[in-house]
């Protein structure tokens, strides 16, 4: 892991990048490169665990509903069902049109989010001014109060400005989170501020800073940011309950709902199916994400 | 916009008044506004109305004309109540463990999935899915993975020799522990992820300038990767501190606070007796006394850290 | 005791239609009728109706009858999860306005809690000048809806017996006649016969002993000021439970928690892991279910058991779907119209849903039984018995009217039950320690 550390762990635009002499890299010694492989085989066989629960919804999805709680597990079903899969997708409960509104609350409230808690968190560590550090403090301190005590406030809230039950209820809070702030906010912290300085030398506008000297050193903490938000906000379930009561409104994780019957029973096989499904966006969201860590490292130009 | 009046490399320009640092403070404002008024009108006003209902005796269903001021009495209802304190143990056994155990999990995680990896990329998207999923199929898959019989938990416990492998959600000891593993299999690849992210912002120089100096990787992880990661480490013990005195549904699904009230930890005890036996006020107390010890632990890691970061 | 959960499923299961539908009899085309009106009023506007079964089961085709049977109106139903959240949805919404005509409460405790916020309206001369309607008025006898200071707020929908449903195949490979009637120790051999340790317990459940004997409130002392859990008749239910588990004629704790049985009830009894079940009807959607559920013994339905040879006692069911109407409804007359059809027309449109009717209206015994169990329902279950249980029998169903605390009493009963079926607490401890917080809550409840 000594190697590891040394030769990966390099952002690209950093102001002194010098070369280093040329050597045969130490990962490819026969030596570091079995290490390497045998680590790699570690790490991936914990990931295959990880993986088991997935691998179970999987299973289930393709069951029928007794079936899913057979007891012992079968990993294979012996009658696969795709049927659930169909019926999810263009039954009379079909998910399509919450997948919809799903991505649209998740896709805006991402992006809003990343703005303003780009420009909050930078400005909570990098600008001084009046009261920042107590603002700042107490922003933290409210989130401390547990969110399920907001549920009923905010309904009626929002019921008095109009919002009720229309997918605004659900982005306006996702684009304006302390969280994101507070990510921001504690990597701005680590960028040294010198790096601004000669920009602010040279007569830039503080937004000019901002933008072109600071912003860019944050796009592996944004892309952190973008995928955590997306998902906490694809996942979300409270919040929809509250404040959606048309169905047709519903985001996903309220839509599975439709698969519990009056009796609370589950349609499990179906559910599994839906819920499947539901990871799917999620998926995509992160891989285009994650290889802004890729790039921002072949900028580098020191790729190990 | 606030400052942007000459172009750049027009020379110097004369400066706003400023404070210390020379930034125009009406930048900073600037930038915080949006942030900050979504923020305090979606959240701050309803915060402020839940700390005032703590106050209150109100069940919710009759509307607001059913509050009814009750001043301390739910506070010293709580605080000699025995559920509460047994709450309030259950939640620091719960988080005192979880807590730090993800936190180093995901840290360990981060550096073996920022080094040299075969097929890094795909790994981390792997530890990363048990966040992606969502609460009711997750609750489903462990339901089964956790049977005492024939779950694969215990299947795996027997076969490496434990003969009475715990009952997990079942057993009114083991419960705890069963969340604990659930909560740290979905909590370890987020962590992981932040801090791959962090851990790629560290200047490369540092760690070349310190090998140069004879420093070995365990010197340098301490004196270098810790101090840079200081504030990571600050957000992500603060976030999880939060999390935990607020996660339920997982409880909710599972356990109901069962067996018996062996996972009844605070959030869930709050969510008991909001949505369940409409007592909103209780509830609201139940929080704020929450928020409290949060805000104080929180506090003193905050207090910890100053002064252990990368640029002092 | 254990008929917590069981109770809770039914409640649930009787809950979806109950908002959007009062049926008006579909025979006469004759719209509802104002208190003191002289002849019929043309209906017209548009309500909302909110419940929790959904829509497909029943509600939609009532609404689009009696849309069609009285033109110019529209009826717009909205499901709602029947779970904590969704049902403090369905509170947050009637007392934060938003347009809710007729709604639909599933269990007697909520529905005590709404009308004591003002969220109903009082129905009480409207449900007496219907004579249909008879059983449920404030003066019935016995009483058969929630009376509040000598009003009623709403009209049940839905009646739910509890009956005992056995896999007939077990019986007859055990040499047992099914029963007419039976008491607790009888029921209990009966389970003993049929258990096969290790691989099939003969029930369930234990029966629920304590409200079989108490009837209504058996929660609470006579005055509702104290509870009533030192009564020898919860130690009976306590120690059929224990002795049943012990001998395990009744599946035992940590398999239901490990499964989540107590919600996910059905697994067991298809599966022919277990030989009864003492439940309410819902199961009966299940088991109809061949393709989900395949199974190939048939169920047959025994009566409860009573107290002793000659005292049926009370039966645990209830009485759910009970629809109200908002008390800020800007269209009363079309909701109460409604209501009207739902109740005499449920048997036509809920019954296949799994809800036994409170009104048979215009339907027969064996047209409500075909409804119930389906199609295939020679082939699944032994129709007589289900003919005799719910139709001959006569059914003495629990309708409380104190609510004091229950959310928490019942969930009190749920955690020191579970405690002494885990064996971490003594039966003797069960009582006192119950009666000590339960009076706690009861007195905090005002």
């Amino acid at each position: 892991m000594s190697t590891s550390l040394r030769t990966t762990s390099v952002p690209a635009a950093r102001a002194g990048d010098h070369e280093v002499p040329w050597r045969t890299p130490k990962r490819d010694r026969p030596a570091a490169r079995a290490k390497r492989y045998a680590f790699s085989a570690f790490l991936w066989a914990l990931g295959v665990l990880f993986l088991v629960p997935f691998a179970w919804m999987v299973s289930s999805s393709l069951k029928s509903n007794l079936d899913v709680f057979q007891i012992p597990v079968r990993w294979i079903p012996e009658n696969p069902q795709w049927q659930n899969y169909i019926d999810v997708w263009t039954g009379s409960k079909s998910i399509g049109r919450y997948f919809v509104n799903s991505i649209i609350v998740s896709s805006i409230s991402v992006v809003g989010d990343l703005l303003t808690a780009a420009m909050a968190g930078y400005a909570f560590a990098r600008l001084h001014f009046k009261g920042r550090d107590k603002v700042f403090l107490i922003y933290l301190a409210t989130t401390i109060i547990p969110f399920q005590l907001l549920l009923i406030p905010r309904f009626m809230l929002f019921r008095q400005i109009g919002i009720y039950n229309t997918l605004w209820a659900l982005i306006l809070p996702g684009i304006f989170t302390v969280f994101g702030t507070f990510l921001l906010r504690q990597f701005f912290i680590g960028v040294p501020p010198e790096l601004g300085e000669a920009a602010r030398i040279d007569g830039a506008s503080e937004w000019r800073v901002f933008w072109n000297v600071y912003l860019p050193q944050a796009k592996p903490i944004l892309a952190a940011l973008a995928i955590i938000q997306f998902v906490g906000s694809w996942n979300n379930y409270e919040s929809p309950l509250i404040m959606l009561s048309t169905e047709a409104r519903y985001t996903l994780p309220l839509g599975l709902t439709v698969f519990v019957d009056a009796d609370g029973g589950l349609s499990a096989g179906l559910a599994m199916a839906a819920s499947v499904s539901s990871i799917l966006p999620v998926f995509v969201v992160f891989l285009i994400f994650q290889r802004q860590f890729v790039e921002s490292m072949v900028h580098a130009g020191l790729r190990g | 916009m606030v400052g942007d009046l000459a172009p750049a490399g027009a020379g110097p320009r004369r400066r706003r008044p400023t404070g210390p640092g020379g930034v125009s403070t009406r930048a900073g404002w600037f930038f915080i506004l949006p942030n900050l008024i979504g923020y305090l009108a979606f959240t701050a006003v309803p915060v402020v109305f839940a700390v005032g209902i703590a106050f209150t005796s109100w069940n919710v269903v009759s509307g607001l004309g059913g509050i009814k001021p009750v001043g301390l009495d739910n506070f010293v209802s709580l605080l000699t109540n025995q559920q509460f304190w047994d709450a309030v143990i259950r939640t620091f056994y719960y988080g005192g463990v979880s807590v730090p155990l993800t936190l180093g999990l995901g840290l360990l995680l981060a550096l073996a999935l920022n080094g040299d990896v075969v097929g890094r990329g795909v790994l981390r998207l792997v530890f990363f899915m048990p966040t992606i999923a969502n609460q009711i199929a997750v609750g489903f898959v462990w339901l089964l993975m956790l049977h005492p019989t024939s779950g694969l938990v215990n299947l795996a416990l027997s076969a490496l020799g434990w003969h009475d492998p715990p009952g997990w959600l079942t057993s009114q000891s083991a419960v705890i522990p069963a969340l604990i593993l659930i909560h740290v299999w979905g909590g370890v690849g987020f962590q992981a992820l932040i801090f791959v992210a962090a851990l790629q912002s560290v200047p490369s120089e540092l760690y070349e300038a310190a090998e140069l100096d004879g420093a070995n990787a365990w010197q340098r992880f301490w004196t270098i990767t810790v101090p840079a990661l200081m504030p990571t480490i600050t957000f992500l013990l603060v976030m999880a501190l939060i999390g935990q005195s607020q996660g339920f549904g997982l409880i909710a699904f599972l356990t109901q606070g069962g067996p018996g009230s062996a996972s009844t930890t605070l959030p869930y005890l709050m969510y008991q007796n909001g949505f369940q036996f409409y007592k909103f006020g209780y509830a609201a107390a139940i929080g704020l006394l929450s928020f409290i010890g949060v805000a104080i632990l929180a506090g003193a890691v905050w207090r910890a850290q100053r002064g252990r970061g990368l640029q002092s | 005791m254990s008929d917590t959960f069981v109770n809770r499923r039914s409640l649930i299961a009787g809950a979806g239609a109950a908002a959007a539908l009062a049926a008006c009899s579909s025979t006469t085309s004759e719209p509802g009728q104002m208190p003191s009106a002289s002849g019929p009023v043309k209906l017209s506007g548009s309500i909302n109706v909110w419940g929790g079964v959904p829509p497909e089961n029943g509600p939609k085709e009532l609404c689009d009858a009696f849309m069609a049977a009285n033109p110019g109106t529209t009826v717009t139903y909205t499901r709602f999860v029947n779970d904590e959240q969704g049902n403090l949805k369905l509170d947050t919404s009637l007392q934060g306005g938003t347009d809710i005509d007729v709604f639909t409460t599933y269990s007697m405790a909520l529905l005590a809690k709404r009308i004591g916020a003002g969220l109903g309206m009082d129905l009480t001369q409207r449900i007496a000048s219907v004579p249909e309607l008879a059983a449920y008025k404030a003066d019935a006898n016995p009483i058969q809806n929630y009376v509040a200071g000598g009003k009623v707020y709403g009209v049940p929908a839905q009646t739910s017996p509890t009956v005992v449903l056995a896999n007939l195949d077990m019986l007859k490979a055990a040499g047992i006649t099914p029963p007419t009637k039976w008491t607790f120790d009888e029921y209990r051999e009966v389970a003993r016969k049929l258990s096969q340790p290790g691989k099939v317990s003969g029930s369930f459940n234990a029966p629920f002993a304590a409200r079989t004997i108490l009837g209504p409130d058996a929660w609470y002392a006579k005055d509702g000021k104290s509870s009533n859990f030192t009564d020898p008749a919860f130690r009976k239910e306590l120690d059929l439970q224990v002795g049943m588990q012990g001998e395990q004629s009744a599946m035992d704790m940590k398999t239901i928690l490990a499964e989540k049985l107590q919600v996910y009830t059905q697994g067991p009894f298809l599966q022919g892991r277990v030989g009864m079940i003492n439940t309410q009807l819902f199961l009966v959607r299940y088991i109809s279910d061949l393709k989900q559920f395949p199974h190939t013994f048939k169920t047959i339905a025994l009566p409860q058991p009573g107290v002793s040879a000659s005292d049926d006692g009370w039966n645990v069911g209830a009485v759910g779907d009970i629809l109200s109407i908002n008390s800020k409804t800007q269209n009363p007359e079309l909701s109460w119209a409604l209501i009207v059809f739902w109740m005499k027309n449920a048997a036509k449109y809920m019954t296949k849903g799994g809800r036994l009717p409170s009104l048979p209206g215009s339907e027969t015994p064996d047209s409500l039984l075909s409804q119930l169990l389906g199609a295939d329902m020679q082939n699944i279950y032994d129709v007589a018995s289900f003919k005799n249980v719910l139709f001959e029998r006569k059914n003495k169903i629990i309708v409380d009217t104190k609510f004091a605390a229950a959310a928490e009493i019942t969930t009190l009963n749920t955690q020191l039950t579970q405690e002494v079926l885990l064996g971490s607490r003594t039966p003797d401890s069960w009582a006192p320690e119950m009666k000590k917080q339960a009076d706690a809550a009861i007195s905090k409840a005002g």
